[in-house]
């Protein structure tokens, strides 16, 4: 036995040697690799595109203007500089007139010029009706005229009612399309008047012929012809995908945009679904930079002493909330001392602490805690199961059959505590559902957990309003917060986005302010407000805002940021 | 011989039918509903009412044809039910059917309703949308026939079967040609052919279960006959206890242990046996090429493996080695005192793998299912590692398509065990049955 | 004595018997060892079972306090030989906790009763099943069963009608259904069997052989993994019935090359030409001396099963998420590279079970071979 084992180890350590060449240091960064946890799928960003498709195309479609990553204010990259706003009256409305020239040097990658017709030319195709571009248009409908220059081709004018608050932004970030290549005879872009038109339809087969070659690129990641500084090079599925700077970029020009960078000569996508693997492959050198989900092992990295040394850890803020939605429709959650009964149950301190590894900041409300408009002063429900109690007695929930759960009659039915916790399946969710059920359990309250995809979720509980708790994330945007669908009353019906049914009349006027107020102050003490409302509704058990978790190799200078996904590898460059 | 394989080829035929027929079955037991996936993938607002496009895309999947080349169901049930593409609507109908209202009651019922959920809709009445929809969901028998209406009219409490031929126009068999022209329809997560997907994955699924599979053939034949032979010999009982428990090991648990202990020296400068997990994708290079310039990344996955099935094999061979041995002519040979290893070699050997290959096929299919957990601990990008994505994110052509492949690749591999026994022993080709 | 002359006689060693009998002490009486309550505690109303520590003013505890999904906030991940914050030495978790402070030894311990439960009624479940087929094609054969044409034509007729309706109802009935027409077939032919020339030979043999074939065919794990999904709602009783479906076959071919063996023999003549019934001959004669391979299978089988069901929770299908079984720690351990308890201890509990089943197939197999 002795004998055997020596032997074995030997031909092991002789026919495994581990290959640590890689690591070699150049003056010019070649390559830069990088972890994505899925195959990015769809990734043109005017279909459908997946959340993974984020970490794909800021490199490669560009948009007028975009939330600087650091600054986070928005900030010119297709065009010259942010418009301010004129008040024009077309047809006895008052219209807001917003002046946009497109950059002198900005060309698409066949040398043709940015103008302006390839702007009208995308308004055309997310408003033409045969086109899929389905998703857009709604941000598009505070949109009224576009006019161009007739001196500059690159100058235009947009006219903007005040219908919605974002629609500056909408129009703004919108990415653009290069007409010259998919309507160079200009069927569309010439009839912009009538396709502006809300009730417009068309027969005519020039029109749809051009609509429909566009619809038909979509699924195509190759023939992708756009005017960002990267280009797709080669990918396969489920493996890889890789990015390939376009050479005598037009971007260098403006070395103060970090969207027109282009520094690493390639980046290289990687496919690593399993976190494990991905951690064991940045210890040989495989990844340069990989965003973490799982918190521990992330803090075990960090803590690791020979890991740390090569490494250096980023923990940016993201725009993203957790959150246990609850079902406001149910006979249970209807009542607002139940809700705030069940949110004195989640022990959110020690999830966030030790649970998540101490890597997130506690919230009471859906607004991100470095808003200027969130309330720091309201204090969040602490956790306090004999709280909980008296508010559930309170709520006439009482055990009256002795089998260890609460009940109560409702409407001359009998109803118990027992509720269903979906989640999505991630190990966190998962963590606190475990916890979640046991303080439960000391409460009287059965939960059982139930896994769940979120597509799967979303069509049979949420959007019909068939479930209890649900384990849920939210993601929002750099701009002001739209809660209109998310907590209005009028979105509280099947199919739309207020998934927990919470509606309140109170909270629907603040809403309705904070919508058409365009004075700052008055309209950041409606969100304060809200957020009152919020603590003394309970619409949902608001967890925490988590931190994002990357890990960058010490040779490169990265920049991470709150805006997703977090980085630009276009901006990375060799540490001197 | 001819025969016999043609005789074994052709009744492969009616079990990969019936497999198909399986998996079809299954592939319309799936909670997602097609529609909306493709819909999905071709960016249309899935959270808006698209009914137009939504039957446009139901007819394009041919969903409205009968499932299959016949049908038999109740009488009073329409012809056409298939054709009815809401969803909804659909499960409202087989659930009233199945309780025996007859079509035109309901029918009419359901128009009522319609109409009334579409007022509701209109007006924007929140409390009655989720009211009417319970009703739809049929949640209650007290809503049953609140709903139906159908107070009037008596439900059947018997029914007689009736029988249609469909011909070729039927679901079943387009999903059958489509597997040939289409190589089972895309999938949803990229708009690929999922033919395409499985194909490279299937290229490092083959080539480590190959590699395993002949490795442990080699060593097990070899150590198995030396097992049976050397019944007290000096490593036997080293070597059954070894083989023992790598035989009882779980290959999960192995995998998992030599991946945190042995990859890493965070337990000691020792423990840093082998290469990390990664398999390292080195792009613009083909998928056997990627799989060459990784091999050092195979050596524990297929380690692993081997001697997993190493340990299976090796018992099937002494065993059948041992039985060999009190045969009379072994015994009549070692008593005549001729050369003890020749034997072996020459006689015994060759009779005992007959039992042994009919193992093989299985042995094959296992190593299938083995390298399944290894391929998701190794992140090995093979089918594995596809099907638990595939499933993850219920894109079911690929699922599919995996499963009717796999069969298919087993069956195969039993006619050659079936071939190959015949081969060897040639009794069995007369009277073969099987 | 008596009890230890009944494992001998059919091979096991004292060894292997306490294995077992350990094994399935711990997973029957999982409750009254491992559980946060007082096992009897004496409540305001009197004695209890199982009282809350809140509500009892005294009681027995279990030897270990925590149950499997009782969590102990203030030892998370804590190893077994590192510092506990624990009052007392009776609440340290002896094999330690895991991310979110469960205590690892109450687990492996709730692991013991699945596996028992996973093992057991798979096994249940593919004997029934295999015996069942196993007899009809190993006994009956090919020529076997013979049928007058008339019969058979409305013998068919009648299991189309009973397969639509048990289609087109549900539960209990639809079972009897669809099991009734092959109940109709043993009367029939035992009225007919031998007695027509030219009549209809019913092919059981083929039959069922292709349908061995059938389900060998697919990929078991794959299969199984499609199936859960399919299904939807994880369920251990869901783990368990496809398994055993999937089992069946092995049982089926064993059994029937055993009765092909058994049937060469004279006292099966002997006793039809009394006039002894099929069934009675299968029951009474043929299965005793079938036994013995069928116990082997079943050791094997029950390895397989705990095997296959500790696959399925490393993977995180098909078992529940609440329920902690020894494929879900191992899980756990690849999450936290650091905590070796966590992948250790269950995975030797399942090698060690894997192990003590194969060694019993084995003795009992080496046992038969040697009479």
């Amino acid at each position: 036995m002795r004998y055997l084992s020596i032997v074995c180890s030997l031909i092991f350590l002789l026919s495994c040697q581990s290959d640590n060449s890689k690591n070699e240091r150049s003056t010019q960064l070649e390559e830069v690799n990088i972890r994505i946890d899925r195959d990015p799928g769809l990734i043109n960003p005017f279909y459908a595109y997946t959340s993974i498709g984020r970490n794909v195309f800021p490199y490669l479609f560009l948009p007028l203007a975009d939330f600087h990553p650091e600054t986070l204010q928005i900030s010119p990259i297709l065009i010259e500089e942010i418009p301010s706003a004129k008040e024009v009256k077309v047809n006895d409305q008052i219209l807001l007139a917003y002046d946009l020239t497109m950059k002198e040097d900005a060309v698409w990658p066949d040398g043709k010029p940015l103008t302006a017709k390839d702007y009208l030319f995308t308004i055309a195709m997310i408003k033409h009706p045969e086109s899929k571009i389905s998703a857009w248009r709604p941000y598009f409908t505070a949109m009224k005229k576009i006019e161009l220059d007739k001196s500059n081709p690159k100058k235009f004018r947009i006219l903007l009612d005040s219908s919605y608050m974002l629609a500056l932004e909408a129009a703004l970030t919108c990415y653009v399309m290069p007409s010259h290549k998919h309507d160079p005879n200009g069927f569309l872009t010439d009839n912009i008047d009538n396709i502006f038109n809300e009730s417009y339809t068309t027969n005519d087969s020039t029109e749809i012929n051009v609509v429909e070659a566009v619809n038909k690129t979509m699924n195509e990641k190759k023939e992708i012809f756009q005017i960002g500084p990267y280009f797709i090079s080669d990918f396969q599925i489920d493996e890889y995908l890789i990015l390939e700077a376009n050479s005598d970029y037009w971007g260098k020009n403006y070395p103060d945009v970090p969207a027109l960078q282009a520094n690493p000569k390639k980046i290289i996508l990687r496919i690593v679904p399993d976190e494990i693997t991905a951690s064991s492959m940045i210890k040989d050198g495989q990844l340069d930079f990989m965003e973490m989900r799982n918190s521990n092992t992330f803090l075990d990295l960090k803590n690791d002493d020979n890991f740390n040394k090569v490494w250096t850890f980023h923990v940016p803020q993201v725009l993203r909330y957790y959150f246990l939605c609850l079902n406001n429709k149910s006979p249970i959650f209807s009542d607002k001392i139940v809700r705030r009964a069940f949110a004195h149950l989640v022990d959110v301190e020690d999830i966030m602490e030790n649970i998540d590894g101490g890597l997130g900041i506690r919230t009471t409300g859906p607004f991100h805690p470095t808003k200027t408009y969130y309330d720091k002063t309201i204090p969040s429900t602490p956790y306090d199961v004999e709280k909980a109690i008296s508010l559930l007695k309170e709520a006439g929930w009482n055990d009256t059959d002795g089998d260890g759960i609460r009940d109560k009659i409702i409407n001359g039915k009998k109803e118990t505590l027992k509720v269903e916790f979906l989640f999505t399946g991630s190990q966190l969710a998962k963590n606190i559902g475990l916890l979640f059920q046991e303080t439960a359990k000391e409460a009287g309250v059965e939960i059982t957990l139930v896994k769940k995809k979120l597509a799967l979720m979303n069509k049979e509980n949420l959007d019909v309003f068939d479930y209890d708790i649900a384990a849920l994330a939210v993601t929002v945007d750099q701009a002001d917060d739209d809660p209109y669908s998310r907590w209005h009353s009028d979105s509280a019906v099947p199919g739309k986005r207020n998934k927990s049914g919470f509606s309140n009349v109170t909270a629907d006027r603040l809403i309705e302010k904070i919508r058409t107020t365009r004075d700052k102050k008055e309209r950041y003490q409606a969100y304060k407000d809200l957020q009152t409302v919020f603590v003394e509704e309970q619409p949902v058990i608001f967890l925490y805002c988590p931190l994002q978790k990357f890990i960058v190799n010490n040779k490169l200078d990265a920049v991470t940021t709150s805006k997703r996904p977090g980085y630009m590898a276009n901006t990375f460059k060799l540490v001197e | 011989m001819t025969r016999f394989i043609l005789n074994r080829i052709f009744l492969a035929i009616p079990t990969l039918f019936f497999i198909s027929v399986i998996v079809f079955y299954l592939s319309k037991l799936v909670p997602q509903d097609p529609v909306l996936s493709l819909m999905d993938l071709r960016g249309v607002d899935t959270s808006i009412d698209h009914d137009d496009v939504y039957e446009k895309i139901y007819k394009e999947l041919n969903l409205d044809l009968p499932n299959f080349y016949f049908t038999i169901q109740p009488s009073h049930f329409p012809k056409t039910i298939n054709q009815t593409f809401d969803t909804n609507k659909k499960d409202l109908y087989l659930k009233l059917l199945n309780s025996g209202y007859s079509f035109v009651d309901i029918e009419k019922a359901i128009n009522n309703f319609s109409q009334k959920l579409d007022a509701a809709k209109a007006s924007n009445n929140a409390a009655d949308i989720i009211e009417l929809n319970k009703v739809y969901n049929l949640e209650s028998p007290e809503q049953h026939n609140g709903l139906a209406h159908l107070n009037d009219s008596k439900p059947k409490s018997f029914f007689w079967p009736s029988f249609y031929l469909n011909g070729f126009n039927n679901q079943y068999h387009k999903w059958l040609q489509s597997i040939f022209t289409n190589g089972f329809g895309i999938s949803i997560l990229d708009g690929m052919t999922a033919i395409l997907k499985v194909k490279k994955a299937l290229t490092w699924t083959l080539s480590i279960t190959l590699i395993d599979f002949f490795l442990s053939l080699l060593f097990g034949i070899f150590i198995g006959t030396y097992l049976a032979t050397n019944e007290k010999g000096r490593w036997q009982k080293t070597f059954s206890q070894i083989l023992y428990f790598l035989y009882s090991i779980p290959v999960f648990w192995f995998a998992t242990m030599m991946v945190v202990y042995f990859t890493t020296d965070d337990y000691g400068w020792w423990t840093d046996w082998f290469p990390s997990v990664a398999i390292d994708i080195y792009p613009g290079k083909s998928t056997f090429q990627q799989i060459l310039m990784n091999a050092e990344k195979f050596i524990l996955p297929i380690l692993i493996l081997t001697l997993h099935s190493l340990a299976y094999i090796t018992r099937l061979v002494r065993r059948s080695v041992l039985d060999e041995l009190d045969k009379p002519y072994a015994l009549l040979a070692f008593s005549k005192g001729l050369d003890k290893t020749e034997v072996i070699r020459k006689h015994i050997l060759k009779n005992a793998l007959i039992p042994t290959i009919t193992s093989m096929a299985s042995a094959f299919a296992n190593a299938f299912a083995g390298s399944l957990v290894l391929e998701v601990i190794f992140n090995i990008p093979g089918m594995g590692r596809l099907l638990v994505s595939s499933m993850e994110s219920a894109d079911w052509n690929v699922v599919f398509c995996i499963t009717l492949l796999l069969s298919f690749v087993t069956i195969v591999s039993f006619i050659i065990a079936d071939i190959l026994y015949a081969y060897v022993n040639p009794k069995i080709e007369l009277n073969a049955k099987t | 004595m008596k009890i230890n002359l009944a494992y001998k006689s059919i091979g096991l060693s004292t060894k292997q018997f306490c294995g077992l009998l350990v094994f399935c002490l711990f997973a029957i009486a999982h409750n009254f060892i491992a559980n946060d309550k007082y096992l009897i505690g004496k409540t305001q109303t009197g004695f209890g079972l199982f009282v809350e520590s809140e509500d009892a003013k005294y009681g027995i505890k279990a030897i270990i306090p925590y149950s499997a999904n009782t969590v102990d906030k203030y030892n998370r991940k804590v190893g077994p030989f590192s510092k506990q914050k624990v009052s007392s030495l009776y609440y340290r978790h002896w094999l330690g906790t895991d991310s979110i402070g469960r205590d690892v030894l109450a687990g492996i311990i709730n692991g013991s009763y699945i596996a028992l439960l996973v093992g057991l009624f798979t096994v249940i479940i593919s004997l029934i099943l295999g015996i069942f087929f196993g007899f009809l094609s190993g006994y009956y054969g090919d020529t076997g069963v013979q049928l007058r044409k008339p019969t058979f034509v409305l013998w068919m007729i009648l299991t189309l009608l009973c397969w639509f309706y048990s289609f087109y109802t549900f539960g209990f009935v639809a079972f009897i259904f669809f099991i009734l027409p092959l109940l109709v077939l043993g009367f029939l032919v035992n009225n007919v069997s031998g007695i027509s020339r030219g009549g209809f030979c019913f092919p059981f043999d083929t039959i069922i052989f292709r349908m061995i074939e059938i389900i060998s065919s697919i990929p078991g794990l794959f299969l199984i993994l499609i199936i859960l999904t399919v299904l939807g709602k994880p369920s251990i009783w869901n783990v368990i019935i496809i398994i055993g479906l999937l089992r069946w076959p092995i049982v089926a071919r064993h059994l029937r090359a055993e009765i092909l063996k058994i049937k060469e023999e004279q006292f099966i003549d002997s006793a039809k030409s009394i006039g002894q019934t099929d069934v009675k001959i299968f029951l009474y004669h043929v299965l005793p001396m079938a036994a013995s391979p069928l116990i082997i299978i079943s050791a094997f089988g029950f390895a397989t099963s705990i095997l296959l069901e500790s696959t399925l929770s490393f993977l995180g299908i098909g078992v529940p998420l609440g329920e902690v079984t020894w494929g879900s720690l191992i899980k756990e351990a690849r999450f936290h590279f650091d905590a070796w308890w966590l992948a250790l201890f269950p995975g030797l509990m399942i090698y060690g079970l894997i192990y003590l089943f194969n060694s019993i197939g084995d003795n009992i197999n080496h046992k038969i071979r040697n009479i």
